[in-house]
């Protein structure tokens, strides 16, 4: 899902024969995504270059592993949004960091507490004709 | 195109284990913890059978199951499609949709929640 990478700084412009890309273009650097550019003064304006990726999905997906640490993982995640559009780069990256921290915690735990469950299942200690409810 | 590959096996696989294994026979997957604890049903419930029914080209009894999942489908195949035509090109994206329409997905789930588990209103429940 990602499809941005905030490591590796676009290469120096000696590097080749070619210019260095301009900030807003769709490049077609084969993948290897650059940083974003730094934002033209701060706040204003929507800033040029790739918006994060504001793990919206992942949030919802752990919203069924377990709410209470989803639904701030689903409000941080629509913050990034707003941020971005609202020329705030810095925050944006804030809470997409955010929901991702919440999202992946409430998907672990998700996890664990499914694992269990099954091994539960598996075992005996549940009743197996109960109708699904997945 | 790594990642689009994945997803598109991804969800192959699971709608094949949603037909194969079927969801409305009991006994092929445990009950939902939420459901077992709460006795309420969390917006995900009914999403197996939804795609069990879905696998079977019955998109009413689909609807009937969760409705949020099949218009969750709906626009995930749509989103997958820019997505894996961004990756092929090169492209990255641009855009950030915006914010409103993420709170609105939101509260849409919340109300979503709610709404099915409101005794009589069997419309949105998966039973």
């Amino acid at each position: 899902m990602s499809d941005y990478g905030s490591t590796p700084p676009p290469p120096p412009p000696g590097g080749g024969s070619t210019p260095p890309p301009p900030p807003s273009g769709g490049g077609y650097d084969g993948g290897a995504y650059g940083a974003p550019p730094p934002s033209a003064g701060g706040y204003g304006g929507v800033p040029a270059g790739p918006p994060p990726p504001n793990n919206l999905v992942l949030a919802i997906v752990s919203l069924l592993c377990c709410w209470p640490l989803g639904i701030p993982a689903v409000v941080f995640a629509a913050q990034v949004n707003g941020k971005w559009n609202g020329g705030d780069q810095a925050g944006a990256l804030e809470s997409a960091a955010k929901a991702k921290k919440f999202a992946i915690i409430a998907l672990v735990l998700g996890i664990i507490g499914t694992l269990i469950y099954i091994a539960l299942f598996a075992f005996g200690a549940m009743n197996a004709d109960t109708t699904t409810g997945l | 195109m790594l990642w689009p590959a994945v997803a598109a096996a991804g969800a192959a696989g699971f709608a094949l284990v949603a037909h194969v294994l079927n969801p409305y026979e009991g006994g092929n997957y445990p009950t939902c913890p939420w459901l077992a604890l709460t006795g309420t049903y969390c917006p995900g419930c009914g999403t197996l059978r939804a795609t069990h029914s879905l696998t079977e080209g019955n998109v009413v009894e689909a609807l009937q199951r969760n409705p949020l999942t099949v218009a969750a489908f709906v626009l995930m195949t749509l989103g997958f499609i820019r997505w894996a035509r961004r990756q092929w090109r090169g492209e990255q994206r641009m855009t950030a949709a915006p914010a409103w329409l993420l709170y609105g997905l939101f509260w849409v789930i919340m109300a979503f929640w709610i709404g099915r588990n409101i005794p009589g209103w069997t419309w949105l429940s998966p039973v």
